[in-house]
């Protein structure tokens, strides 16, 4: 098992990427969200606890730098890490399917999340834009994660096959 | 062990989660000057050195982007730019042959101020098609007033004679045709031989006598025998002389200056 700070440094290194990279490669509503993959690619592979607590480090992160709600998006990467981790079980047969999925679902389900807290504190954010910003984001992070998974699972089954003989 | 630790990190995570929650119920109560506002500002100002590494990063990414939207725009350009370049080529070669054909025609026009025989002008349009014979067609006919045997010239010279004649255009078999003759004339020694071509189209004077004084650099012209060729038209210059020993014949070569196989305009002498 890695120390817990190697796994902080991989985070930091994908928040400066999406700070500094990620705006070139968006479009809106189409936005693409690195640190919210890689916390499911975490819950999902490595440990659902450990990517909580990610989740929520991340989020400080995050909106310290984006000078948005402090706390905010740490609250809601934070439970996105963590269950990410429920469906681990569905790894066991198809990974890229079911990650990609995830991917999917949590996306929407984040942003969405995030998004009707804002509008619940009586942010003006109309409900078409909560919409519109939830499936762009989760069709966009969709299919990076599908593109990084068939790498990433394809060694990983290499590996688990290897080990197996 | 195993279960210690992963309480232990749940704990932490509950706690954390919590913070988060606390943090954004105060950072959304508190004015500016409150107390998560100053966290966010101190976090963010150590996160902005971590991260000006990867603005370099950056700045280079957006660098590359420039450079390939300029590329494609250069590359538009350029192409633009050929197509331009193309179609300049392209009145440049045609001012290149309008210019040329303008210093030909005053050539000739010089020529036919100093010539004293009536002329006319002709453009020649065509080749004969038969390898095996040297041929031009020029663009006057019977109704110009052209007429068969008449002499065609070029500033350079004779060219040769008319040898069919339609409504609107002409043949003319060139002094080269191997079926050519024509009496010609030694200016110098004022001897009259027939100017024959060989195979290889060298023109050649035949018949001149065996005492003959003939000279390299003498000048060959018509001798007026023919009725509608007018005499004293220059062919060309005697080259070399040749006698086979005990012949009666002298012939000798003659050079004309006429590029028979880059005529464009001619003159057709009417009288």
């Amino acid at each position: 098992m890695k120390p817990f700070w190697k796994r902080l440094i991989t985070l930091l290194f994908v928040i400066c990427l999406q700070i500094c990279l990620v705006p070139y490669l968006s479009r809106p509503p189409f936005f693409i969200d690195l640190v919210l993959i890689y916390l499911f690619y975490f819950g999902f592979y490595v440990d659902q606890i450990e990517a909580g607590i990610l989740g929520v480090i991340g989020g400080f992160l995050r909106d310290a730098f984006a000078h948005s709600y402090f706390g905010l998006s740490a609250l809601v990467y934070g439970l996105a890490g963590f269950l990410a981790g429920f469906f681990r079980r569905l790894l066991v047969h198809y990974p890229v399917v079911a990650f990609s999925y995830t991917v999917w679902s949590g996306t929407f389900s984040v942003y969405f999340f995030y998004y009707f807290l804002l509008y619940l504190f009586g942010f003006r954010v109309g409900l078409s834009h909560i919409f519109a910003v939830s499936l762009g984001t989760a069709f966009a992070n969709f299919l990076i994660a599908a593109l990084v998974s068939m790498v990433v699972f394809s060694r990983l089954s290499e590996a688990f096959s290897k080990r197996a003989l | 062990m195993r279960k210690l630790r992963r309480g232990f990190n749940l704990t932490v995570f509950i706690v954390l989660l919590s913070l988060a929650f606390l943090g954004f119920t105060f950072f959304y109560r508190e004015g500016i000057s409150g107390f998560t506002h100053q966290i966010q500002t101190s976090i963010s100002a150590v996160l902005f050195y971590v991260l000006t590494p990867f603005s370099w990063f950056r700045e280079g990414f957006v660098v590359a982007k420039d450079e390939l939207v300029s590329y494609k725009t250069l590359k538009a350009r350029n192409e633009q730019l050929e197509k331009e370049n193309k179609i300049l080529k392209e009145k440049n070669a045609r001012l290149l042959e309008l210019e040329k054909e303008n210093q030909r025609l005053r050539l000739l026009l010089d020529f036919k101020e100093k010539f004293s025989y009536r002329t006319m002008a002709a453009r020649v349009v065509g080749y004969s098609p038969r390898q095996d014979e040297a041929m031009i067609i020029i663009d006057r006919g019977s109704v110009d007033g052209i007429k068969k045997g008449l002499a065609v010239l070029s500033p350079e010279g004779l060219v040769g004679k008319i040898e069919k004649v339609h409504s609107f255009y002409s043949l003319v078999r060139l002094l080269i045709d191997r079926d050519s003759g024509l009496s010609v004339r030694i200016v110098s020694t004022r001897e009259v031989g027939i100017l024959i071509p060989d195979e290889k189209g060298n023109l050649w004077v035949r018949f001149l006598p065996s005492h003959s004084r003939v000279k390299p650099g003498d000048d060959v012209v018509t001798s007026g025998f023919s009725r509608l060729i007018p005499k004293g038209l220059f062919v060309g210059k005697v080259g070399e002389a040749y006698q086979k020993s005990g012949s009666i014949e002298k012939k000798v070569l003659v050079y004309s200056n006429v590029d028979f196989y880059r005529l464009e305009e001619v003159l057709v002498v009417l009288d």
